[in-house]
């Protein structure tokens, strides 16, 4: 036992000295620090829609006066092209881009059958129907005033010469009553309150979950480096057990420091009791080194060892979580992220 | 003419020494390829956000069972907009609407009052109570955006209709056609209302540039493979002894033919790769076009110039794969090749328009899916 906490106390003097080791040690205590003094921000919920009209007609521009005056919790903004419709989506400033192509208000004004408004989308989303809703009020109130002009003037009751005055009398008419209370409308409920919809929110950095992938890289490390120590011979003159006992020092030496230091840091950013925290992380780390015992063991040479260790490390940050929210992956790969161990802390 | 039959000689000696290593180049092209598989399947859902709202309990109570009122509540409930975003609960009385809604049990509660179809189809307006637990959440501001922006349509109908009817009467038209005209009217504005949803058209917004955001990734990944294909490589570019170069240039090999041939080799080792990645992308969405095979075979020569170069320039095979992993990644994270470069900062996007590497992923791009 002395002898196992003298190697241990050696070999944990010899790891801390490793530069790799050392910035993976260092990085969980500030990005602690970084995380704790972050204030909690403030975020108005409204949601960006970017819309590109390519219709040069007098109702488009219309129409583009009347998605400015809009007021919803959608915030529809115009673009000047399609192709910045597209950098407004590629970038995530917006998940939503309506295109509405040339011709549109002619056609549609006139009762034909009128090109389609493209929706673009960046994600799926289930609130598209409402946005088209929201548009649509806005064609229909330039649909109705002009099909009613076609029908007056289709009708043959008035001669060529009075039209103009009728068509003037029609926006009069039709004006008045759009601003009147004699027809149907629903009394808006958000009074125009929309910048009351906050959300609070604090930069998400995944301490936890950084945790536990540097113990299990560290542990990878240190067996690679047990798999080269023995290849030169390092351990040739110790017996089976005494071999052993080194492959378990030299992983631990990694797994160890790096597990106090994580299990402080947790304890500091308080995501769950001190006593959860601390069984939960020694548990892993034991499970870590037992993984890591058992890779030593399996490769004999140290180039297969570190031809293997970069794919492993790729598939293991996948699915990890560290980065990438496991709650989007299908059931499949999140059976898979199972085979990885950091998954579980 | 003896220079180029040894040179020859020299070419088919690397290639078989290069194919040794053809299994090993599989297995790593196979284990990457698996890992590129998952970026790019999830790549949409983890670069930008999913706005997947579940559907929204809403109380209705109306008060009178009248076929016209059962009508109206069914045409609202089979309205797109509202099948998406809300979920309408019929209730037996006002009181349990309102019950539900202070219970927190749905967002909002409808009262329709006795008659209310029947007293719009005459004109009259009868309002519909709509009640909130005014708690400002977004959800309450939805569906109250639902609501308000759906309705307008049937305010403009009646404006359009009063207004024919004020034409009409001014100008002295016959109560008949003013009445038919009205009626005309009323079927134009509800075929337009009631087909409004066919007026749009969903599309990916990949639809809107030249490659999708998944065939970008495929390129990227593509090029990103074969670079860390030196890992395996190196060991064939680093086992020449000084002494066989010295034998060489006796037999009139210089260095330029000597690095010529490496990178034959390996460009035919690197070709043999993508063979591979192609044919396992053929049982994808995103499989190649046949003519990737001819238009890839310059892009697989100039990376393994790259790689040929960077083994000449550096001594240690450790320092030269490091090397060219760090640079590769860094160039192709700048050419917008994992991210949107829209994603980036913007003192990145002048380095993206003179990056070498934007252009091997545009040309990568277009040789694998061309346009048209």
């Amino acid at each position: 036992m002395k002898f196992f906490m003298t190697r241990l106390n050696i070999m944990i003097k010899r790891t801390l000295k490793q530069p790799v080791y050392l910035l993976m040690l260092l990085s969980l205590p500030v990005l602690t620090i970084v995380y704790v003094n972050i204030p909690e921000k403030e975020k108005s919920a409204y949601i960006p829609v970017a819309v590109f009209c390519a219709d040069e007609s007098l109702s488009s521009d219309t129409f583009k006066e009347k998605l400015n005056s809009l007021n919803s919790v959608f915030t529809f903004y115009l673009t000047d092209s399609k192709d910045s419709l597209y950098k407004e989506l590629a970038s995530g400033n917006t998940s939503y881009g309506y295109y509405i192509p040339e011709g549109f208000f002619d056609a549609y004004n006139s009762g034909m059958d009128a090109p389609l408004i493209n929706i673009y989308l960046n994600g799926s989303s289930t609130l598209t129907p409402v946005i088209n809703e929201i548009i649509y009020s806005c064609i229909f109130n330039i649909y109705a005033i002009e099909i009613l002009k076609v029908q007056l003037a289709d009708s043959l009751l008035f001669d060529e010469s009075l039209l103009p005055s009728v068509y003037e009398d029609a926006d009069t008419f039709f004006q008045s009553y759009m601003n009147s209370d004699n027809i149907f409308k629903l009394e808006d409920y958000s009074n125009g309150s929309y910048n009351e919809i906050v959300q609070n929110y604090k930069l998400e950095i995944p301490v936890a979950k950084l945790t536990g992938l540097f113990i299990f890289v560290a542990s990878l490390i240190l067996a690679g480096s047990y798999i080269t120590n023995a290849e030169n011979g390092a351990y040739y003159a110790a017996d089976r057990k005494t071999q052993l006992n080194f492959r378990i020092i030299e992983i631990m030496s990694g797994v160890i420091p790096i597990t106090v230091i994580g299990m402080i840091c947790l304890f500091i950013i308080h995501e769950n009791s001190i006593l959860y925290t601390a069984l939960h992380t020694i548990v892993y780390s034991v499970a870590v080194i037992l993984f890591a015992f058992l890779v030593s063991l399996i490769f004999k040479k140290s180039t297969s060892f570190y031809r293997v260790l970069p794919v492993f490390l790729v598939l293991t940050v996948i699915f990890s979580g560290t980065f990438f929210d496991l709650s989007e992956y299908s059931q499949s790969f999140r059976i898979i992220g199972r085979l990885f161990l950091p998954y579980y802390f | 003419m003896k220079n180029n039959s040894m040179f020859f000689r020299l070419i088919k000696t690397d290639l078989r020494r290069c194919m040794k290593l053809f299994p090993q180049l599989f297995i790593a092209a196979l284990l990457f390829m698996t890992a590129a598989f998952f970026i790019i399947k999830y790549s949409t859902e983890i670069m930008y956000e999913n706005t997947d709202f579940s559907r929204l309990d809403i109380a209705i109570y109306i008060n009178d069972d009248s076929e016209y009122d059962i009508m109206g509540f069914s045409l609202v409930q089979e309205m797109e907009s509202y099948q998406n975003s809300v979920n309408l609960i019929m209730v037996n009385s006002e009181d349990e609407c309102l019950r539900m809604l202070e219970a927190g049990n749905v967002y909002a509660s409808i009262i329709v009052p006795d008659g209310f179809i029947r007293d719009f189809m005459n004109g009259t307006n009868t309002p519909i109570r709509i009640i909130f637990n005014r708690n400002n959440t977004f959800e309450e501001y939805l569906i109250n955006d639902l609501f308000l922006y759906s309705a307008v349509p049937l305010g403009t109908e009646q404006a359009g209709v009063y207004t024919i009817n004020d034409i009409c009467v001014k100008y002295n038209i016959d109560d008949e056609i003013n009445h038919s005209m009205q009626v005309q009217l009323d079927t134009e504005y509800l075929t337009k209302v009631l087909l409004r949803q066919e007026l749009f058209s969903t599309n990916s917004f990949d639809e809107l540039a030249s490659h999708s955001l998944n065939e970008t990734l495929v390129s990227s990944f593509i090029i990103f493979i074969l670079f860390l294909m030196s890992f395996i490589l190196m060991q064939f570019l680093k086992e020449s002894s000084p002494s066989y170069m010295m034998q060489l240039k006796l037999k009139g090999i210089g260095k330029v033919r000597f690095a010529l041939s490496k990178t034959i080799s390996v460009s035919v080792s690197l070709y043999s790769v993508l063979l591979v990645i192609l044919a396992a992308l053929s049982f994808t969405e995103l499989k190649a076009g046949f003519s990737s095979l001819i238009y890839m075979i310059p892009a697989v020569f100039i990376i393994s110039c790259v790689i040929v170069i960077f083994s000449l320039l550096i001594k240690n095979s450790a320092t030269a794969n490091l090397t060219i992993f760090i640079i590769t990644a860094i160039m192709i994270y700048l050419a917008g090749g994992i991210l949107p470069i829209e994603q980036l900062p913007a003192f990145i996007g002048r380095i993206y328009e003179y990056n070498p590497m934007t252009f091997l992923i545009k040309y990568v791009s277009y040789s694998l899916y061309p346009i048209g």
